[in-house]
């Protein structure tokens, strides 16, 4: 029996099913992620699981007990909220320390407490601050001790890094993860950023529709990707989706000795009708004898160059190091897919395997 | 070249101030000071500091001052405990419906205090409709007397300024980010804990506001106390009228303004002092 066992959990809002009946396991001292794009219901799911909101059905033990009988006080789970959700009219100390003073905890052990969560947090001498005299890093950083100093059985991040510029969210990412493992905390957080996820999460669950569309480590489900969807969401730049029917690709015959030769595959392995071929923009390299396209945009987002041109009809992206060969828009290239690098998928999206 | 259009748009509305509060302001300070000769309206030359010192020294205004401040506060603090709920009511409504809501509390003051009043005197009486209910259902023996009665002045108090109190407390409890609360509960906090500690710290702006607003509306309130108080309930704006417009004392009646027009100016400073010490607090 996991840690935290969530069955056929189902969520509507009015007439908009947010859950359809989600299964989820999540082992102890685990960090997982929800990843997804917007209303995919990643939220509604750790609002339901701290109790803020009730499922339509379904159920939840946490450690062998039913979830679902107990109040949002009583659950003990620390919740770190998008946007903090600090208490405005308490200075630091005050909104650190709530959760024990509502709990009528010894006055000492408060003390204690405190100065082990503020030195976990790195916000020593900030106790007496008011919350909105404080950096969003910093805000951040009492948002999570407040929810750590109740010795949570687990917690739940919603979008802990959104609020925060992209310089300061590499360090904090590095930061929340160390925090959390050095305590053993099981964790369960909310992100649409996939670089979060893949970076953070031992276990990364893609969540799409009200539905996980895959679950696993980050590199099973970035090199192994069960359907189409999660092999777009991850990945930057996107995968590149080829669309072939009955062997023509936008109405160019390409055969399957063709595709055979390209992707590397068993010309058997390679299905009749509509299916789709997917290659992520690092595996395709230019090659003398490859196939023949034109470089439509080139863009340098530093070490790596993103080379967009029209392969077979349909826009491709290339990505290479940077500085390697000159690429300029407008002129003709050759490439080639990296042996074993393809994907197919059915016309539904599922993996071809 | 801005800022001189600016001035002459004003223009219009700065010469109706002048002409309907600075200047008769000015007229009411100068009478202040003048003495009384009964009979006249016309004052005597000379400068006389005479109503003021009764104004302070005579045990009958004094006790004008207290019923005033009382009527006032008890008003006041029934108008907070009843829009409280009421506010938390409207302010967890979804848009639309808080909008129906927040118009019918302020529906009675369209219709202008003399028509509530009246509605009041009909429900009060003697053998009105109230009584004639409590005696109906066995609650009282003996029909209450409210008309005359500073009970009487208070419930129509109550009913007349509680949307000055609803606007300001619905308006800060719907600034409150329902995630601040969200996360007391996670804490730990029930929902007693999380009013008491959370909710109601937040809104003491809105309370703030909200009182001051209602406290001033009862202190200067006349159409209510004098009809709903029959002429036995004096309080500063019966009072005031009553030396004006029956005695024509204008010297006593414009010394008894300045007097609460001051004690007013003082009440908003402090509770806007306070206001802000919370709002610095608050970090806002």
């Amino acid at each position: 029996m996991s840690f935290l066992e969530i069955r056929g959990i189902v969520k509507d809002f009015d007439d908009t099913k947010v859950l359809q009946g989600l299964d989820l396991d999540v082992e102890e001292k685990d960090i997982l992620v929800l990843l997804g794009p917007s209303g995919c219901g990643k939220t509604t799911l750790l609002r339901i699981i701290a109790g803020l909101l009730d499922p339509d059905s379904g159920s939840m033990t946490l450690d062998g007990k039913n979830l679902l009988e107990v109040p949002v006080e009583d659950r003990g789970i620390g919740f770190v909220f998008q946007k903090y959700a600090l208490f405005p009219h308490m200075n630091v100390e005050e909104n650190i320390t709530f959760g024990l003073k509502v709990r009528k905890v010894g006055k000492d052990e408060i003390k204690k407490r405190l100065d082990d969560v503020l030195e976990l947090v790195e916000l020593k001498g900030y106790e007496k601050r008011k919350v909105s005299e404080l950096s969003g890093g910093q805000q951040q950083r009492v948002a999570l001790a407040r929810a750590l100093i109740i010795k949570p059985k687990l917690m739940l991040l919603d979008e802990p890094l959104s609020n925060l510029d992209a310089k300061l969210r590499t360090s904090v990412r590095v930061n929340i993860v160390r925090i959390l493992k050095k305590l053993g905390i099981t964790a369960i957080m909310v992100t649409h950023d996939q670089v979060e996820a893949m970076t953070m999460g031992d276990k990364v669950v893609l969540m799409n529709e009200g539905k996980i569309s895959q679950e696993g480590r980050p590199k099973d489900i970035y090199f192994d990707p069960d359907n189409l969807f999660v092999a777009e969401f991850l990945g930057s730049p996107k995968i590149n989706v080829l669309k072939v029917e009955s062997g023509c690709m936008n109405g160019i015959n390409v055969g399957k000795e063709m595709l055979s030769k390209w992707t590397g595959l068993d010309e058997r392995a390679i299905p009749d009708g509509t299916f789709y071929l997917g290659v992520r923009p690092e595996y395709i390299a230019p090659a003398d004898d490859g196939i023949k396209g034109k470089i439509e945009h080139v863009e340098i987002s530093g070490a790596d160059t993103n080379v967009h041109m029209e392969l077979l009809g349909s826009g491709c992206v290339m990505r290479v190091s940077s500085g390697s060969v000159e690429y300029s828009e407008g002129n003709d290239v050759a490439v080639a897919f990296r042996s074993g690098s393809c994907y197919l998928f059915d016309s539904s999206g599922k993996r071809i395997r | 070249m801005k800022s001189r259009h600016a001035f002459y748009l004003m223009l219009p509305a700065l010469c109706m101030l002048v002409l309907i509060f600075v200047i008769p302001l000015f007229f009411l300070v100068a009478k202040s000071f003048q003495a009384y000769v009964p009979g006249t309206l016309v004052s005597p030359p000379g400068f006389t500091l005479e109503n003021y010192i009764n104004l302070v020294s005579d045990p009958y205004y004094w006790s004008v001052y207290l019923r005033t401040l009382r009527i006032s506060f008890v008003s006041t603090l029934v108008i907070l405990v009843l829009s409280y709920p009421l506010s938390v009511f409207i302010s967890k409504r979804k848009a639309r419906t808080r909008g129906f809501f927040l118009t019918l509390v302020i529906l009675p003051m369209i219709g202008g205090a003399m028509i509530q009043t009246m509605g009041w005197f009909a429900t009060l009486m003697r053998y009105g409709f109230l009584n004639s209910v409590l005696l109906a259902i066995g609650l009282i023996s003996e029909p209450i007397t409210f008309l005359g009665t500073e009970l009487g002045v208070e419930i129509g108090l109550v009913q007349a300024f509680l949307p000055m109190m609803v606007y300001p407390l619905t308006s800060s409890l719907l600034q409150i980010d329902r995630d601040v609360v969200d996360a007391a509960r996670t804490l730990g906090a029930g929902r007693f804990t999380v009013f008491s500690k959370i909710t109601f710290p937040l809104t003491l702006p809105g309370v703030a506001a909200g009182s001051v607003l209602v406290f001033m509306a009862c202190l200067t309130g006349f159409v209510t106390p004098s009809s709903l108080g029959q002429g036995k309930i004096q309080v500063f704006g019966t009072y005031a009228y009553q030396q004006a417009m029956q005695v024509m004392n204008w010297p006593l009646s414009s010394s008894f303004s300045i007097f609460f027009i001051i004690l007013i100016a003082l009440a908003s400073l402090i509770v806007s002092v306070v206001c802000r010490k919370c709002a610095e607090r608050r970090g806002r």
